[in-house]
């Protein structure tokens, strides 16, 4: 199928092709698939997103300080990965389908940049603390955890108000 | 009708107004909207799944049924106070819209059987009617969040 706008010159044309694919422009155009795919992408969202809340929350203190943050983590990482597999897939094949027309949507590029910020922050976190979390036990996490924990907040929630304006601009 | 009068009297109120003229302030509560609906779903799935006894096995399902009620209780409060917001920014669509009030049903019945599953691991009044409830309370917060995308697009 042909393009609706000529391609603009702004984009890569690697990313103009996926744009213009027939798959990509199907999904585009479906009336049902590309809100199920927004669907699944808030689903995985709140599943990845809502568990990692929790061990941030654990892990600062504030929820379920009778448990070890290794425990909880142990627990929930699971359901985090699950989640991030979902809202990751979704979210590829939505940008695909999309991406001739929000390349230089500076709030797409935002989240970008922010889930770079917040993926060091998680590799950080597991090479650094995480390591040693078995033996906090109970007791308060170590400063550089709880300092790990509020970025983390801090960044998945951005990611989140990102890409919720990308829709708008 | 004093549903038309309510929705009226938001879509009037200096909060509806200017949400309704302002693109950012309201994608900013939808931001709030969805973060809160994180929060909340982190807690149902964990406290769901305690109950069911699938995770946390190693600590008894009241400990964290009781250690998550207050996330679900905030991120709960957090989603009605922005989902209140965003309705006053355009009351009518949402008035007219046929899966508005079947969201809002949905939602208010998996929000007591959330407490009604939490009264029972607490009490420990019954794990096969933990288990029950705990997956009532799966499916059906999973609908909340299904049914909700699709006001928003409908």
């Amino acid at each position: 199928m042909m393009a609706y706008f000529p391609p603009n010159p702004n984009v890569p044309s690697v990313l103009w092709a996926i744009y213009d694919s027939p798959v990509a422009t199907y999904i585009r155009e479906s009336e049902n698939l590309f809100p199920v795919l927004q669907t699944f992408h808030v689903i995985g969202l709140i599943l990845m997103i809502g568990t990692i809340l929790l061990l941030d929350l654990s892990i600062v203190g504030v929820i379920l300080q009778s448990r070890s943050a290794a425990e909880v983590g142990r627990n929930l990482l699971p359901y985090t990965w699950a989640g991030f597999a979902v809202v990751f897939a979704s979210g590829l094949i939505l940008l695909a389908a999309q991406v001739g027309r929000i390349y230089e949507n500076e709030f797409l590029r935002a989240k970008l940049v922010l889930l770079v910020f917040a993926a060091v922050n998680v590799i950080v976190f597991h090479l650094g603390s995480y390591r040693r979390i078995a033996h906090w036990g109970t007791e308060t996490a170590p400063v550089s955890a709880k300092t790990a924990a509020w970025l983390s907040i801090a960044l998945w929630s951005a990611v989140v108000i990102a890409g919720r304006y990308i829709a708008y601009y | 009708m004093a549903i038309q009068t309510t929705f009226d009297w938001l879509g009037q109120s200096a909060a509806g107004q200017y949400l309704a003229a302002s693109t950012p302030a309201f994608a900013a509560v939808q931001s709030l909207h969805l973060l809160a609906l994180a929060v909340v779903g982190g807690a149902v799935i964990v406290a769901d799944f305690a109950a069911a006894r699938i995770l946390f096995r190693e600590a008894g399902p009241a400990e964290i049924v009781k250690g998550t009620f207050p996330v679900f209780v905030a991120g709960l409060a957090a989603a009605s106070v922005s989902g209140l917001l965003l309705v006053s920014a355009g009351p009518t669509k949402y008035l007219l819209n046929p899966l508005f009030w079947p969201k809002l049903a949905v939602l208010a019945v998996a929000a007591v059987i959330h407490v009604a599953l939490s009264r029972v691991v607490l009490r420990q009044s019954g794990q096969a009617a933990a288990r029950v409830l705990a997956w009532l309370s799966i499916v059906l917060w999973l609908s909340v969040a299904i049914i909700g995308r699709w006001v928003g697009l409908i």
